[in-house]
């Protein structure tokens, strides 16, 4: 055990500092998401173009070669720095990566990682959500193209995006999981419609897409037929990690807010709120501590596996936690600031949700690490 | 930055699983309810023989220059056994008084050696303010170690002694004539509570690995509408939450292992008051699932998983239960604000 920075990420980190000291933006970051996504998209083309982004993505693709650590540290000091959010897509890279063909790496991985290009997930359909392969949408080989048909839905910036990385079923024959293949799919093609939903919060963060037709040439499968489960799997181990999607700082941005809002009402809070603000405190060292040792594990070189449930859970719970404090704390219907962090209450039960809702995250742990027998059914 | 116990940790986790595993299976934990301390006793001097009650104390005051995250691996593997040996009041919670807070060297090669100690503490197994009166984890002739009001760790006689019946039979309490104390307000004596407040972390996140894994064994094994009750989702989900528990308990726990011994003390302190408050109440709530998953033999006399939610009681109140720790974050937090 050694929390500490070693010389070479102490460099980083004070290189890093010194840039963000100079380059946060002034203007206050929108809460509404369409005049909050240009500002995010701005601040992280402005980090890539200085070598921030991307940090633990090989140099030919566009990142900068560098690891895990100093992806975290890049989240921590953001945090610290109040600077806006980074775009949630960063874990849309690694299937490419990993899967991509040295030309699909090449022409699709720097335009998304300088967030030129943006990307989205379409995993979710109306009728297979946590039941993910039972998916319909179904992808024909036609001569040189995949034709693609059916219905995705709760992808997550849609509606801002110009590629999604969609699983289809290939082989309708083959048993569930093992017919699905992944393809990328240019979002202007014909015969894409993109449908926002708008969230109980007012925000339109996810989206449907209606496939009707679509044509993409047969270079878009990523990875080979059948691949596409694995392939899933991959994504969602990376986008359950707090590490790869940096909830650390946001979170620690909401306390601190919390705290000055009950510094505004009382110079003496009663006991209550002390040990509501010391649980909320807590919990997010506990998350930091699991961040930590998650990312030590991925230093030294073991991807992600069914342990990220643990992750995604600790997540959704220290949000929900800060969530229910907001409530305890802003009673007065007079508060300013009461209805957004309602809004934000709101959002917080979709964590619980998406990604893999709280039940199937807990059959996964009780499955796959505890070596419980499957369920019935 | 580095978050892995390392090899050495390894071993000694497994080696005190081994040396419980044997001991309790000759004489189930149960017994030390009444057999006058000989279990705790033939325990205590397999610790010392493998040289692990000194972990704290450096070598040249005799002890064995461990660490604390060391020490951290010895409590929850003692937790996990439910042992009734006084591991954190005395090889942690008093070894880290009287090495951080300039007590006796004599005491502390005693402490090492495994002679009895008793940490202080007040009615509520709080750090004591003014006057301490309850030994923790008293075992027979015990001295007292507290901090006193100029702020050293100081080693008392205890006299009227007096046990007290409490919901832990494995660790016992005693009342005894109040010696005078003070708060801790040096860094030695604040670093020392965060010692105390992690080593108690450990050994409720072994308390909770113990509960996870017996509900786990008998999960597989017992069968109702002839299937194994861990196929079903109501329980597997109960035993999910368990080990989400246990989990980040570890995290939250060794993270602190580290910084209550190397990190400034603010953040030492930090550290620590998340791993105890979090701990205590995970560790409880998990040995209640633990009972809720074994079903009726959970609640006898017969089966050990009520020692098991006693002594995560106990630990969870000691030092100041989540109160202490929380009032510290909260503090720090609004300072911050």
């Amino acid at each position: 055990m050694d929390l500490r920075d070693s010389p070479k990420e102490a460099r980083f980190r004070a290189r890093l500092c010194a840039w963000l000291k100079e380059n946060l933006p002034t203007d206050p970051e929108p809460t509404v998401l369409a005049e909050r996504w240009p500002y995010m998209r701005e601040f992280q083309q402005r980090l890539y173009r200085s070598g921030w982004v991307a940090l633990s993505y090989p140099k030919e693709v566009g990142g900068q070669g560098l690891g895990p650590m100093e992806e975290a540290i890049l989240s921590e000091e953001l945090g610290k720095a109040n600077a806006p959010s980074l775009l949630p897509l960063g874990h849309l890279g690694r299937p490419l990566l990993s899967y991509g063909t040295d030309e699909q790496r090449r022409r699709y991985l720097p335009p998304l990682l300088a967030s030129d290009e943006i990307w989205c997930q379409g995993f979710s359909e109306p009728q297979a959500g946590s039941d993910l392969a039972s998916l319909r949408t179904r992808a024909v080989r036609e001569g040189d193209e995949w034709v693609l048909n059916g219905h995705k839905i709760w992808t997550s910036y849609a509606a801002f995006a110009d590629f999604c990385l969609l699983l289809a079923r290939t082989d309708p024959d083959a048993v569930r999981h093992r017919g699905i293949s992944a393809f990328i799919v240019p979002l202007s093609t014909p015969g894409v419609t993109v449908r926002p939903i708008v969230l109980a919060n007012g925000d339109e963060e996810f989206a449907e897409i209606f496939l009707d037709d679509v044509r993409i040439p047969e270079a878009n499968m990523l990875g080979r037929p059948a691949d596409g489960w694995r392939i899933a799997m991959d994504v969602v181990n990376y986008e359950r990690g707090a590490v790869e999607t940096g909830y650390l700082p946001k979170f620690e941005r909401y306390l601190s807010e919390l705290a000055a809002v009950v510094k505004t009402q009382t110079s003496t809070p009663d006991r209550a709120i002390l040990r509501a603000l010391g649980e909320a405190a807590a919990a997010l060292e506990v998350l930091r501590m699991h961040c930590l040792r998650t990312l030590s594990d991925r230093v030294s070189g073991a991807p992600p596996g069914p342990e990220s449930s643990i992750d995604k859970l600790l997540m959704t719970a220290v949000e929900q936690k800060l969530m229910a404090l907001s409530l305890s704390l802003l009673t007065d219907t007079t508060a300013p600031g009461r209805a957004e962090w309602f809004d934000r209450y709101l959002y917080g039960r979709a964590g619980s949700i998406y990604g893999g809702s709280a039940q199937i995250q807990r059959n996964i742990l009780a499955e796959r690490l505890l070596g419980l027998p499957r369920s019935p059914g | 930055m580095h978050f892995a116990l390392s090899e050495d940790q390894r071993i000694l986790q497994q080696t005190i699983d081994e040396v419980s595993a044997q001991l309790f299976a000759d004489s189930p934990v149960g017994n030390a309810r009444a057999d006058g301390g000989a279990l705790r006793a033939k325990l205590w001097s397999k610790l010392v023989e493998l040289d692990l009650v000194g972990l704290l104390v450096p070598e040249h005051q005799g002890g064995a220059g461990g660490s604390l995250t060391d020490a951290c691996v010895v409590a929850e593997a003692l937790g996990r056994h439910i042992a009734p040996v006084p591991y954190v009041g005395t090889a942690i919670a008093a070894a880290a008084l009287l090495r951080f807070a300039g007590g006796p060297g004599e005491s502390l090669a005693a402490l090492c050696r495994g002679e009895a100690y008793s940490v202080l503490l007040g009615g509520q197994l709080e750090d004591p303010v003014a006057t301490a009166t309850v030994a923790f984890d008293w075992v027979d002739g015990a001295q007292g170690v507290a901090l006193s009001p100029d702020g050293l760790a100081t080693v008392h006689d205890l006299v009227d002694v007096d046990p007290i019946t409490d919901v832990d039979p494995l660790h016992r309490l005693c009342r005894v004539r109040p010696v005078p104390a003070g708060a801790a307000s040096s860094e030695g004596a604040r670093r020392a509570r965060a010692a105390a407040w992690t080593g108690a972390a450990a050994f409720l996140t072994g308390l909770a690995d113990g509960a996870l894994r017996q509900a786990l064994d008998y999960a597989r094994q017992r069968e109702q509408y002839d299937r194994p009750i861990g196929s079903f989702q109501a329980v597997k989900h109960l035993c999910a939450d368990m080990l989400f528990d246990v989990e980040t308990c570890r995290s939250i726990t060794y993270g602190a292992s580290w910084a209550a011994e190397h990190a400034p003390i603010d953040e030492a302190e930090r550290v620590a008051s998340a791993a105890k408050c979090y701990t205590g109440a995970a560790a409880i709530r998990v040995c209640e699932t633990g009972i809720q998953v074994l079903g009726g033999i959970g609640v006898t006399q017969e089966h050990d998983a009520h020692l098991r939610l006693r002594s995560a009681h106990l630990h969870h109140a000691a030092f100041g239960n989540l109160d202490a720790p929380l009032m510290l974050l909260a503090g720090r937090v609004l300072d911050k604000a």
